[in-house]
């Protein structure tokens, strides 16, 4: 048997379940993958080892007398510290809220410790999730390179087996991209799907919260646990009058796992494959192929006001990100990072009507993509999920075939923001490590973004995993 | 006549007394970028929406995704 920090959390579920390994020795197995990579990664912003132990103790002992809660039972979680936690400092990595001590849980995470999962501790996040690098974070692949952002410390402590599920959030990309960056799964779900209550804000209209795991399945089983209509979310639809929410695992096990008859993949013509790696190109277009072969139609799709959907997801997100921050500006202006500072103050200029005038575009943006599926019978597009593998951690920029020149941390977020802007569901998948043509360096896990139809994760999720049963799982080489 | 960029610089100025912002120099040249970035984002989205000001129910809503 393999160290059970390697299993994923369907693997780890099944022996929970018989018998065959206990909680308690899978927390210590993660607890020391921790220790161990921890100082080369600095994934966390805080480790919760005694808190993680007394739950898994408890959790041994209820599935001993025959309390099992389900496959989420005893299986390690790492939280993106934006997410309120209960007597754990929810820092958002800033100076800004350092002695910030929530007394409840988020949704999301009282959710998961309700279907008895065990924190580990607390992930780095870029700064309020303002930047696309998590700089505190290094990538598990190769230490010299971002994990990516803004959930890197999820991304980098998935990946390397710290924990089996880490918990991201997405406003332009923050789980898609480092899910690509640390070869990992990363699902950003439909706007309102999943509760955003107890989670710090960056941009309230793009906002969305999500999981990564190291399989599609695994996202399948936290989806399970964590999608549901919330009230105290403004953003949360109730589905309940359109047939309630689909099982998500259970939609992956409906037909053969790999039969994709009666699914088409749009693959874009414009801006998902313009000014890309090499590398990157080659590893999406191949998965594509794989997926028309497993019975996919495959066409081409152009994709509705390209040009406009970064325009609008950025004027969005600078009005709303400097009114969120306003006060903790005004008050504790000189505890952010320059980096962030900056852009935040940025966002006190974009004018009111530029800022409905991109609500609206974003409208019919929104209507536009409607009509391209309606016409195209799409169910998913795949796409890149970012334009290249993880950037170098000193940063720098590149320049292109076309002549322009593109700041890594500016790149990086290039494809992410059309799924932002209008709500819908984009999964990252492994799908390859980069070869001696990339832009950046060989030895790097590549992502293909799955953007899917409103609500219709199930469909998103089982076109993911049967592309990902054609493959061998993707582990770092990582030694502490 | 000014210059495009010097209206930028023009605009920015108002926008930051207008805020109650009094940047240092260093900060006022990344300021002034994104200022720019984001008056031609803004030209680009305004180029599509002043063709649709009579609808509505342009307002994104969420209902709707």
């Amino acid at each position: 048997m393999s160290e059970p920090y390697e299993l994923t959390l369907s693997e780890a579920a099944m022996a929970i379940a018989r018998g065959e390994l206990s909680p308690v020795t899978l927390t210590e197995s993660v607890l020391s993958r921790v220790e161990q990579v921890e100082p080369q990664l600095n994934a966390f912003a805080c480790v919760t080892a005694e808190i993680a132990q007394t739950a898994a103790k408890q959790a041994e002992q209820e599935i001993a007398e025959g309390s099992y809660r389900g496959p989420l039972h005893g299986i390690p979680l790492g939280v993106k510290d934006l997410y309120e936690t209960a007597g754990v400092p929810t820092t958002s990595s800033s100076k800004v809220r350092a002695d910030y001590v929530p007394t409840s849980d988020s949704t999301v995470v009282a959710r998961l410790l309700d279907a008895g999962m065990i924190m580990i501790g607390k992930t780095h996040t870029h700064e309020f999730a303002l930047g696309g690098i998590t700089p505190t974070t290094r990538n598990p692949w190769n230490t010299a390179h971002i994990p990516g952002g803004s959930s890197g410390g999820s991304g980098a402590a998935v990946a390397s087996g710290e924990v089996m599920v880490g918990l991201g959030s997405d406003t332009g990309g923050s789980i898609r991209m480092p899910a690509a960056l640390c070869g990992t799964v990363g699902l950003k779900p439909t706007y309102g799907l999943v509760s955003r209550r107890g989670v710090a804000s960056l941009s309230w209209s793009l906002d969305h919260v999500g999981p990564l795991t190291r399989t599609v399945r695994d996202t399948a089983l936290v989806m399970d646990a964590i999608a549901a209509y919330e009230r105290a979310d403004p953003a949360s639809v109730d589905l309940t009058g359109s047939g309630g929410l689909p099982g998500y695992t259970a939609a992956l096990d409906t037909g053969a796992a790999q039969d994709l008859t009666g699914i088409t993949v749009g693959v874009p013509t414009e801006l998902f494959f313009d000014d890309v790696d090499p590398e990157v190109e080659g590893a999406v277009r191949a998965a594509v192929a794989t997926l028309g072969d497993l019975g996919a139609r495959v066409v081409e799709v152009s994709i509705p006001m390209a040009d406009l959907i970064p325009a609008a997801a950025q004027l969005i997100v600078r009005a709303e990100v400097a009114s969120y921050h306003r006060s903790m500006l005004r008050e504790k202006g000189d505890l952010y990072t320059e980096q962030v500072r900056l852009g935040i103050e940025a966002g006190n200029l974009v004018l009111a009507i530029d800022y409905v005038d991109a609500l609206r575009v974003r409208t019919l943006v929104q209507r536009a993509w409607a009509e391209m599926i309606t016409t195209t019978g799409v169910d998913v597009v795949a796409a890149p999920s970012t334009p290249f593998p993880a950037p170098p951690a000193d940063l720098g920029e590149i320049t292109w075939p076309s002549g322009s020149v593109e700041k890594h941390s500016r790149g990086v977020g290039r494809y992410a923001s059309p799924a932002n802007l209008l709500g819908l569901p984009g999964l990252s998948v492994p799908v390859g490590i980069s070869g001696a043509q990339s832009v950046i360096t060989a030895g790097l896990p590549i992502g293909m973004q799955l953007i899917g139809r409103p609500f219709d994760e199930a469909t998103v999720l089982r076109v993911g995993h049967a592309y990902e049963q054609t493959r061998t799982p993707m582990l770092p080489v990582l030694h502490g | 006549m000014h210059s495009i960029e010097e209206q930028f610089e023009k605009q920015l100025d108002q926008a930051l007394e207008s805020n109650g912002l009094t940047p240092l120099p260093e900060d006022r040249a990344a300021l002034l970028k994104a200022f720019t970035t984001g008056r031609e984002q803004a030209a680009l989205v305004f180029s599509v929406a002043e063709a649709r000001y009579e609808e509505p129910d342009l307002i994104f809503s969420a209902s709707l995704s």
